[in-house]
């Protein structure tokens, strides 16, 4: 399925199958409206604008099923944004979202029991519901849509506990009860509960510790098999991105600046950005290391730099980068990247 | 040989509750000479932070500093009272937290703030705090530092407030710094610019700290010395790299284990069985034991410490091959 | 900046409220007191040797009797004293304690109800939802409560439901206005977006995952609320707007007995005002506890 005209963005995902999953040139803006004394005050002149912020920037990103797509990026680089864009959470300012091809209905408006996108949600102690038991966590999205009947509610989570590495007692304590790590596995169990397709993970094992964040990996991976899922698996680590997925994707102020398989990138990243992220990145190599950092800091998403977002930290930028955007092209087989250094 | 600046030597505190004892330093003991840095690794619960709050003398009802001794330059810490040890707190101590509000306080400027600090305890005058004030911004590297002083701490980024703090920590030359996991919750790239600036900054200025983490790797690259800890209790110290190329405590092993790094793409990664086990329901004798593949019946006893020379220690009845001697 | 641990894992929320709360020996005494009191309400015609509005067991010769004094037929002691028209003056706080108590909980509870569901409705939905529910309780806020009471009585009449239609009219706002704070928070919470994303109906959202996370504040001041309808139907009645003489509170009662005071008959207005004040300072009492209770509990988990 080839486009004739030079849409590398769109060649880059829909190369051998169609995606289960494809954002498509998305973008999201969060504008903050001028409130009432601020539009009377601009009708005397100040010069006050909305404030917008360009959290995502016409990403266009597929992930096929049975794949597990990293998207790594830091804080502020949009990647949260565009998981809840990709869920259905936020809606989008621009470009589509679809599944198998057609365009999904923005959530609200969807009928019918299962939702084929879940999330898995970062933060253990928010993302679970503090007054609720385990059972009804877990149990409650299958019962209200006919999935599960009620008087099957407590057999069906407990089948899904044991799953996810919980004890049978879990199903009626309340979130404090548990530890971080077991609360995770509250939040995993929540979204199989609905039996889905596809799981976007944002940052689901950044509050853990190590060796709770190696079982819980282990229980993605073994779920993968399990229950054949997708997942775009959000993070700031390098290391478990690495060890987890098929594909990685680098995110920087709103934009994907490189996409590669995994080990190609790890190996050969090309962005400049890419670069920085792994000789920064510490590792067990015992040798005293100084410190190699990228200057500066991440720019206000409410100012973006012109041109390519990353030309002020870049140490190899030229003129050319501050005018023009960089275009995502294909640098070597499905290895895409967005920088001038490539060439024209 | 060199005396050390800090010596800690069978620190115990505890937290009394309606439920029991918890022990939550539980016989730690080390020491630290002048500019070496410390890596003080593990998980939650394992009691690294209290070890760094008792040392600055922070813990508070119902908790307790009821052994051991904290021993700064020869000075005895323990039980010395308040008042004393609010000379000595940002002064000759300092401690810089994960959440760089818990230094800042974000209803002042940051200068009132510094020359604050500087005043409690050096007797000098405010434009020369404010001077002082201003050179220290400059060393943890903050752009226009004259500028930004007169600044409120929520118009710099997470990653310029923790700078902020440090800088705080070194304003009156302190001999030691406690640093609890202040990059955990930074970005890579600002992480690598802190550990940069903490480098630099202990070499020039012979100030020992102890990085309190989670992250061994980070330790790695930073510390001279780490040590490890588990359920109260120091189960392995030396060298950083006597400890991460040889770790003879199977949790220090099996810590390692679980790194990505150190694991094979797409198969299952090395993992630990079991949680930490709760302070109030610890095992007898050994706390690792009920996750430990080597333990056995001799484990029942808290074990000893066991001295593998070049500084390195651990406590176990079953440790892990020197891995180094047959390398 | 003091460092303690929280140890207590294994009991739900309510035990773990019942003991933070038991912390206290005023709070216990507190409860114990309003408990006292409202039982004493509850049981008021069955412990109450008289019943002072039915006007044949009134002697007016009994009038302005001091306390301990017998009655006149020998019939019953006057503990507390007599009133002018010779009504016993403890059955009559039984009775007045019935009615305030009564009152302030019924309308509390409405005007909770009413309030927390437009509060929630607010703060979940935004726009312009919010916008109207939010300013019509500004509107309101601004105006003294008791002036507001005095209107709508003037407009409407005197009489048990009207105070209690005044009262709530009065109060709901102050729940609104908390509960659309509480669910402003809680609504970007993940556990909401997780609902939402598992696409629980909104009202399911609403009442089972939104209101009882938003309930702790809530509580506080409700409880607060009701000492305050009880001391504003108080002085409504002490102004005469209030509830009529055939059902008097312990307002009425102690405005009647207000012209005596100087010429030594204090009895008839004190002991309606001491069993005012027990049964506020009770309320207060619980409602402090409550507060130190439930507001860091929540940032514990």
């Amino acid at each position: 399925m080839k486009f004739e005209h030079n849409n590398m963005e769109i060649q880059a995902t829909a190369s051998l199958a169609q995606p289960l999953l494809e954002m498509r040139r998305v973008s999201k803006r969060f504008i903050k409206p001028l409130d009432a004394a601020a539009k009377i005050a601009k009708l005397f002149g100040a010069r006050l604008k909305e404030e917008t912020v360009h959290a995502v920037d016409g990403v266009t990103l597929g992930v096929h099923a049975g794949e597990v797509v990293g998207l790594i990026g830091e804080s502020g680089c949009g990647k949260s944004t565009l998981g809840r864009m990709a869920v259905g959470l936020h809606s989008l300012s621009d470009g589509a979202r679809l599944w198998r091809g057609e365009d999904m209905v923005p959530l609200g408006r969807q009928r019918g029991g299962n939702s084929p996108i879940q999330m898995v949600f970062q933060d253990p102690h928010a993302s679970l519901n503090p007054r609720l038991r385990v059972r009804d966590i877990v149990g409650e999205a299958p019962v209200v849509h006919g999935l599960v009947a009620k008087r099957q509610q407590d057999d069906y989570v407990k089948s899904l506990l044991e799953r996810v590495g919980l004890p049978q007692t879990a199903l009626t304590r309340f979130p404090h009860q548990f530890s971080g790590g077991q609360r995770a596995r509250v939040g995993i169990a929540r979204a199989l509960a609905v039996k889905p397709e596809f799981l976007v993970c944002d940052e689901a094992v950044a509050a853990l510790d190590v060796s709770i964040q190696a079982q819980v990996l282990n229980l993605f991976m073994a779920l993968r098999e399990e229950f054949k899922l997708t997942y775009l698996f959000i993070s700031h680590d390098l290391g478990v991105v690495r060890h987890l997925a098929d594909r990685v994707v680098i995110m920087y102020l709103g934009r994907i600046v490189e996409s590669a398989p995994t080990d190609e990138l790890y190996s050969h990243p090309n962005h400049p950005y890419t670069q920085g992220l792994l000789a920064e990145a510490p590792t067990l190599d015992v040798r005293k290391k100084t410190f190699i950092a990228i200057k500066g800091e991440l720019p206000s998403p409410l100012a973006p730099p012109s041109g390519c977002h990353f030309h002020p930290r870049c140490p190899h930028a030229m003129a050319r980068c501050s005018i023009e955007r960089p275009e995502f092209r294909e640098i070597a087989p499905m290895h895409f990247s967005a920088c001038h250094l490539n060439g024209n | 040989m060199e005396k050390p600046v800090l010596e800690v030597k069978n620190l115990t505190t505890h937290f009394t509750s309606r439920a029991g004892i918890g022990k939550a330093v539980n016989g730690v003991s080390f020491s630290l000479k002048a500019g070496e840095i410390m890596g003080l690794v593990g998980e939650s619960g394992s009691g690294k932070s209290m070890t760094g709050f008792s040392i600055m003398g922070l813990i508070d009802a119902p908790g307790k500093i009821v052994d051991g001794s904290v021993r700064l330059n020869g000075r005895e810490l323990v039980g010395i009272g308040e008042e004393q040890m609010r000379s000595i707190r940002g002064n000759k101590i300092a401690m810089i937290f994960q959440d760089p509000m818990m230094t800042l306080n974000p209803v002042l400027r940051i200068d009132t703030q510094m020359v604050e600090t500087v005043l409690a305890h050096q007797n000098v005058s405010t434009a020369m705090a404010l001077q002082i004030a201003c050179n220290a911004l400059r060393r943890v590297g903050i752009p226009s530092a004259g500028e930004r002083l007169s600044c409120y701490p929520h118009q710099f980024s997470g990653g310029m407030r923790q700078r902020v703090a440090i800088a705080i920590a070194m304003l009156n030359n302190p001999e030691l710094i406690i640093c609890d996991e202040p990059t955990t919750a930074l970005d890579v790239t600002i992480q690598s610019q802190i550990l940069s600036e903490m480098q630099k900054l202990c070499k020039e200025s012979g100030t020992a700290l102890i990085w309190i983490t989670h992250d061994l790797s980070v330790v790695a690259g930073l510390a001279d010395s780490v040590s490890v800890m588990y359920a109260g209790r120091i189960v392995e110290s030396g060298t950083v790299r006597e400890v991460i190329e040889s770790p003879r405590h199977p949790y220090t092993h099996g810590l390692l284990g679980c790194a990505p790094s150190r694991n094979v793409r797409g198969r299952p990664m090395q993992q630990i069985p079991g949680m930490t086990p709760q302070l109030l329901q610890l095992p007898s004798g050994c706390a690792f034991r009920d996750r430990c593949a080597r333990a056995s019946e001799l484990c029942r006893v808290a074990p000893h410490l066991v001295h593998a020379g070049q500084g390195h220690e651990y406590r176990c009845f079953h440790p892990m091959e020197n891995t180094r001697e047959a390398a | 900046m003091k460092i303690s641990m929280q140890f207590f894992r294994g009991e739900s929320p309510f035990a773990r409220l019942a003991r933070g709360y038991c912390s206290s020996g005023f709070a216990v005494a507190g409860l114990i007191l309003f408990v006292a009191l409202a039982t004493l309400a509850l049981l008021g015609p069955v412990l109450a040797p008289q019943n002072p509005y039915d006007l044949a067991h009134l002697d007016l010769m009994d009038s302005r009797l001091e306390p301990g004094r017998l009655a006149g037929d020998g019939a019953m002691h006057y503990w507390l004293g007599t009133d002018e028209q010779g009504r016993d003056m403890l059955s009559a706080i039984l009775y007045g304690i019935r009615i305030s108590m009564t009152v302030g909980l019924v309308s509390t509870a409405i005007a909770l109800a009413i309030g927390l569901t437009l509060g929630l409705l607010a703060g979940y939905h935004g726009g312009k939802v919010e916008t109207l529910i939010m300013r019509i309780a500004d509107i309101q806020l601004s105006f003294p409560p008791i002036l507001i009471a005095l209107i709508l009585l003037a407009l409407s009449g005197q009489g048990y439901g009207k105070i209690i239609v005044a009262l709530i009219a009065v109060q709901w706002a102050y729940y609104a206005r908390t509960a659309r704070s509480a669910a402003l928070v809680e609504r970007k919470k993940e556990y909401i977006e997780a609902a939402t994303l598992l696409r629980i109906p909104s009202h399911r959202i609403l009442f089972k995952h939104l209101l009882p996370n938003c309930m702790p504040p809530l509580i506080v001041i409700s409880v607060l609320q009701i000492a305050s309808a009880i001391s504003l139907e108080s002085t409504l009645s002490f102004l005469g707007m209030g509830l009529p003489v055939t059902e008097p509170s312990l307002g009425l009662l102690i405005a009647n007995g207000f012209q005596y005071l100087l010429s030594g008959k204090y009895w008839i207005s004190f002991f309606p005002g001491v069993a005012l004040l027990l049964a506020i300072v009770s309320i207060n009492l619980v409602a402090d506890q409550l507060r130190d209770v439930l507001n860091p509990r929540l940032q514990n988990h």
